[in-house]
């Protein structure tokens, strides 16, 4: 079986690495979670519930397909959390976004024991439907007219209307919702579009991941990502800025330092860009290839040259080529100087080999997480670790979750609910290997300082 | 852990026991910095602070996220009409649970293995009953090896957690302050 080449699918040739993201287009120095600002990514939650990601750029319009079209102008530095209703093709107006409504007691005696299944029931066809949408129908009265040519709607009992209304609301409503990106609303749209990109990491698995390894401010974290960068940008939403600088002269580890390891040449944290970091925040990741972290690889030395000397092109090539070998140089540096406050690892490689290279520059007694969808594959690793008595306390835990759906009298479990989340190894490194000596007196510990590297 | 360093962090205890050890407990661990205590009834008080909290009040300007924790459906139920009634949306209700996984190494025997050891057992009870008859101690035979493969494996125990509480999570609204001038502005369009 061959390994997963990583994809870049979501973007274009470009050479990958040399899409720092720094880049003049995207950076921002401050951001505002409150309004929605131009050149930023924005989830549009769409009445179907199915989510579309747009990079609003301002004097454009955005199509969201059988829902309408809508200017960007119209809702750039409006703030999150308003709905808007497209009318007159492509006009919007903000309409407030309801939880649900309620639904009186039924005593009307409606039932469903002479309901019939038959098509025929509902007079308006779907090309009925569709020229009511051409003559610039509004949605509500779109979903009026449906509910008036239903033969037998007044059969349905309360609870059924309802659900039938909802539905139907989903289908024609022109209603949109922009939602500012989270860790959670990134989660969702990634979950739901590809979950084996992020390797059917479910919500709570990540969160348990961030706190389990104790990601805060000030620290310095080592991460193995194979999730397209999901993992990765939790623990930069934790982390915050910091004020590293490059070349290496001035260090504060201000607000804290990722450092992320990758499958392939260039990274493919595809996800960290959605969540508009500043340019702070994305400073504190840094990014190692599995082949440049090992020190007798990528030694070749940068081919400095007279930079008064080139032209204005090659300068520009020259200079950016210079700042990413540097940026290598950097990384690598930060790397081998260990003390790893800890190690998190969501990968398709063998955990016990990633353990065996990159645990030398954990501290002692830090946090050390591997997320695995397979659970043989951390079982296989539990016991590697319980042999070499360096690691304390290995666990292996799952996280079961299940949604409800709360309405008056209607309060149950969903029907449909996640079969699983991903299982995680969590433990503690100890920099000494622990042998226990049992005696008849009990037993005692027994200390061989391994070698710190 | 997860707002700092620029976040702040108000909590409210209505018993005054509790309140106090909390507050000695922050301070112990240097986080007085991060965390406000006070000890009020917020039932009956009200939080006293206006607009610089994200996630609990109301009639807010930006749009927030509240999280309740209750043990009870009944709780749910009401929570959800009353977050429903003042315009919260995004209700979501959710159980969570921590699922051990007991990992063992297993000796794993073969049906061969199993035919050995009844043969095995005859065996003692066919010598057992022969020395009886004898009175003298026969020559022990050789025990047959066994020495199956071990194998890895992962088990859920026997009694685990059930419930903890039921998590309402739902999002409030920022004030629809500007509704008249995005209507003006598309009647300028027009």
């Amino acid at each position: 079986m061959s390994l997963e080449q990583s994809s870049n699918s979501s973007f274009d040739s470009q050479n990958f690495d040399e899409i720092d993201f720094n880049n003049e287009s995207f950076e921002q120095e401050h951001t505002d979670t409150l309004r929605i600002m131009d050149n930023q990514y924005v989830f549009i939650v769409l009445p179907s519930s199915n989510i579309k990601v747009v990079k609003l750029q301002k004097d454009t319009t955005v199509s969201l397909g059988k829902f309408g079209t809508f200017h960007t102008n119209d809702i750039i530095g409006k703030p999150f959390g308003h709905s808007y209703e497209i009318y007159d093709r492509d006009k919007i107006k903000v309409i407030r976004n309801v939880a649900f409504y309620e639904v009186d007691l039924d005593d009307s005696g409606a039932n469903n024991q002479k309901t019939v299944d038959d098509p025929s029931k509902q007079k308006l066809s779907y090309q009925d439907i569709e020229q009511l949408k051409k003559d610039g129908m509004e949605g509500q009265d779109i979903i009026k007219k449906v509910i008036e040519s239903h033969s037998s709607f007044d059969k349905k009992t309360e609870y059924s209307k309802a659900k039938y209304i909802k539905r139907k609301e989903a289908k024609f409503s022109r209603v949109f919702t922009p939602v500012r990106p989270t860790l959670y609303s990134v989660w969702e749209y990634f979950f739901a579009k590809n979950p084996s990109k992020i390797r059917d990491m479910r919500i709570d698995t990540l969160s348990q991941m961030l706190t389990l390894s104790n990601v805060r401010a000030y620290a310095k974290l080592l991460v193995v990502d194979d999730t397209q960068g999901l993992l990765i940008t939790g623990v930069m939403e934790r982390l915050g800025d910091t004020q590293f600088l490059f070349q290496l002269q001035i260090q504060h580890l201000g607000y804290g330092i990722v450092l992320g390891v990758h499958d392939g040449e260039h990274h493919n944290y595809d996800i960290v860009r959605y969540m508009n970091f500043t340019k702070k925040v994305n400073n504190s990741l840094m990014v190692l290839s599995w082949q440049q972290i090992f020190k007798e690889e990528c030694q070749a030395p940068f081919n400095y040259q007279d930079e008064s000397k080139l032209s204005q092109k090659d300068l520009k090539f020259y200079l950016r080529k210079k700042a990413n070998y540097e940026k290598v140089q950097e990384a690598r540096k930060i790397l081998w100087q260990g003390g790893f406050d800890g190690l998190l690892v969501a990968s398709q490689y063998q955990p016990e080999s990633i353990l065996d290279t990159l645990v030398p520059y954990l501290a002692g007694s830090r946090p050390i997480i591997i997320y695995h969808i397979n659970r043989e594959v951390l079982v296989n690793t539990c016991v590697h670790m319980r042999i070499s008595g360096k690691f304390l306390y290995p666990q292996i835990t799952e996280s079961w979750l299940r949604q409800y759906q709360v309405l008056p009298g209607r309060t149950h479990p969903s029907m449909s609910t996640s079969g699983g989340g991903g299982y995680l190894l969590q433990t503690i490194y100890t920099s000494t290997v622990l042998r226990f000596r049992v005696s008849i007196a009990g037993v005692k510990a027994v200390m061989y300082t391994a070698p710190i590297r | 852990r997860t707002i700092a360093p620029n976040g702040h962090l108000y909590t409210f205890e209505y018993h005054e026991e509790r309140a106090k050890a909390a507050k000695q407990d922050f301070e112990k661990h240097g986080l007085s910095d991060l965390i406000t205590t006070e000890c009020r009834d917020v039932y009956k008080d009200g939080f006293g602070i206006t607009d610089l909290v994200h996630a609990a009040a109301f009639k807010q300007k930006r749009i927030g996220k509240i999280c309740c924790f209750s043990p009870c459906i009944e709780q749910v139920q009401r929570a959800c009409a009353s977050l429903n009634e003042h315009g919260f949306v995004e209700i979501k209700m959710f159980e969570c649970l921590i699922r051990n996984q007991e990992v063992h190494t297993i000796p794993i025997y073969t049906v061969k293995d199993a035919v050995s050891k009844i043969k095995v057992q005859q065996d003692k009870k066919r010598k057992r009953n022969e020395e009886e008859a004898s009175n003298s101690k026969a020559v022990k035979s050789p025990k047959i090896k066994q020495d199956p493969p071990n194998l890895y494996v992962a088990k859920t125990p026997t009694e685990a957690k059930g419930h903890t509480s039921y998590l309402t999570f739902a999002t409030f609204l920022p004030v629809l302050d500007d509704e008249i001038e995005i209507i003006d502005k598309a009647n300028e369009l027009n």
